[in-house]
């Protein structure tokens, strides 16, 4: 593997590590294998759970403000 | 054991510093996500464009320098405005430019928007910036919190890669990167609610503290600025316990980086399957997460930070000696490559959060982002050579046992440098008024 080769597969490894191209395909044939859906249906479930999170976090924030009255 | 002796804080609600912290890591993974995406898109991108590996590495190559090198001043821009306006813009930038990949019809496009203006963006949004903003909302729970927010790094690669595979297989690469950059730009009205640079801006005090601990306060000892607290990052040059987190940092980036690019390999080697290597790597990038956390929570509930640096990096040391020694014990081939993901598991991003904390009980937190920054420039600038002296020494040895005996050999080198910095005599949390010295938390 040239210079270059090596360089984009260093920061994202070690901060991340998910970005090497032979764990994403692993890891994606292991989630098929499990779930057994179709791409269009893992997008909406993975994307689900993206959009719920700030979603749940900003509710969860109204939801004290109004109960405490404090920030 | 609280190690601040300030007792427990009373608090109304949860502390908004907690909210600060929610968005500073939901932030950090979508921009992870976003940039970590780039391994999905590498093979579709030069089939279509019959670009040769070498050119779309380069484009990342150019990203990874850029950030080492303008982190320190990202981090001067965090001092000197207070983070919030850097935290938005980069993450409203990084949308933008991750979307605008879309319209990729070049080379010199894609090098131009994902290798230099996305990678300018995420350095906005670096962890060294976000911790140096937490470290204004907690004090007595600050390891915890970088501890937490370190998180981000392992979780947007584990969530948002595989959404941009499917992603892509449902639709093309196009699609993916607007639905990355789409990712991020979710991630922006919770940055506009919650990123507040300041406690006392909203009345609040670190850890959610409330005005009722004022009287209980005055009847402990008085806790002292430390003694090299720095107004200006110049000051911190001519200091050792910042060449010695630097020193051990540059070790770190040596030897995390060199096995992320050769473990793989090695691996298989060693006699493992392509999906067995995949897999005990992954093993290890989630063992990261229970590591960060672990060591953000012992640093402040136990103190000795710069202990627990030391402990992590030994750990990581034995790791690599047992990488050496487990090829040579008859049937422990495959075992010793598990064995090592363990103990090096923990050990992987548990650096992050010892060096952040220390670095702001040390150094203050006025010219903590710059300090940082250029800590992890030491990192980064460590991970450059590692990787190209292993990939060099591969070639003229015929092994990687050489390469990482001498990461290993410097893994001793950076427990030694952590361990002696003068913790008790230059961290904030152990200075009192002389008076009251002898009730002075252990550690150091």
């Amino acid at each position: 593997m040239g210079l270059a080769g090596l360089l984009y597969r260093l920061f994202p490894l070690h901060q991340g590590d998910a970005a090497d191209p032979e764990l994403i395909h692993w890891l994606k044939d292991r989630m098929d294998e499990i779930l057994g859906l179709g791409p269009w249906a893992m997008v909406g479930l993975m994307g689900g759970l993206v959009i719920a999170i700030p979603v749940g976090i900003g509710l969860f924030y109204y939801y004290q403000q109004r109960r405490t009255g404090t920030p | 054991m609280d190690v601040y002796g300030d007792g427990p804080a009373r608090r109304r609600g949860v502390f908004f510093g907690w909210y600060v912290c929610a968005a500073a890591v939901f932030i950090g993974f979508a921009a992870v996500g976003a940039r970590n995406g780039f391994g999905a898109f590498v093979v579709p991108m030069s089939e279509e464009f019959d670009w040769k590996r070498l050119e779309i590495s380069f484009a990342f190559g150019l990203g990874i320098l850029l950030n080492g090198l303008i982190q320190p001043f990202m981090g001067q821009v965090l001092d000197r405005t207070g983070g919030r306006k850097l935290v938005l813009l980069s993450t409203l930038g990084l949308g933008l430019v991750t979307i605008s990949l879309f319209f990729t019809m070049s080379f010199a496009y894609f090098l131009v928007v994902f290798g230099i203006l996305a990678s300018l963006c995420q350095s906005g949004l670096s962890l060294t910036n976000t911790s140096a903003l937490l470290s204004r909302w907690f004090r007595r729970l600050r390891g915890t919190v970088i501890g937490i927010n370190s998180t981000a790094l392992s979780l947007g690669g584990l969530v948002l890669v595989p959404l941009a595979v499917y992603l892509m297989e449902a639709t093309d690469w196009r699609i993916a990167w607007v639905g990355l950059g789409a990712v991020v730009l979710l991630s922006l009205p919770l940055g506009l609610m919650f990123i507040r640079e300041n406690p006392a801006d909203m009345g609040l005090r670190p850890d959610g503290d409330d005005e009722s601990e004022d009287a209980a306060a005055a009847l402990r000892p008085a806790r002292l600025p430390g003694p090299l607290e720095a107004a200006s990052w110049r000051h911190c040059l001519r200091s050792w316990p910042f060449w010695q987190m630097s020193g051990a940092y540059f070790v770190c980036g040596a030897t995390t980086f060199i096995l992320s690019v050769h473990f793989i390999p090695y691996a298989q080697e060693r006699g493992a399957s392509a999906g067995t290597a995949a897999l005990i790597f992954a093993v290890m990038s989630g063992l990261n997460i229970v590591g960060a956390l672990s060591a953000g929570y012992l640093s402040d509930r136990v103190g000795g930070t710069k202990n627990w640096l030391t402990l992590v990096y030994v750990m990581r040391g034995l790791a690599y000696l047992l990488l050496l020694v487990t090829p040579y014990i008859g049937g422990m081939s495959i075992a010793g490559l598990w064995i090592f993901a363990a103990v090096a598991g923990f050990s992987w991003i548990a650096t992050l959060p010892l060096t952040s904390s220390l670095t702001a009980e040390v150094y203050g937190l006025r010219a903590m982002g710059t300090i940082s920054g250029i800590t992890f420039m030491f990192h980064q600038i460590g991970g450059f050579v590692s990787v190209t002296l292993a990939g060099w020494l591969y070639d003229v040895t015929g092994a990687y046992t050489v390469p990482f005996a001498i990461a290993g050999s410097l893994l001793g080198l950076a427990a030694v440098s952590a361990f002696s910095i003068r913790e008790r005599k230059y961290s904030a949390r152990y200075q009192v008024a002389p008076a009251a010295a002898g009730a002075g938390a252990g550690g150091g």
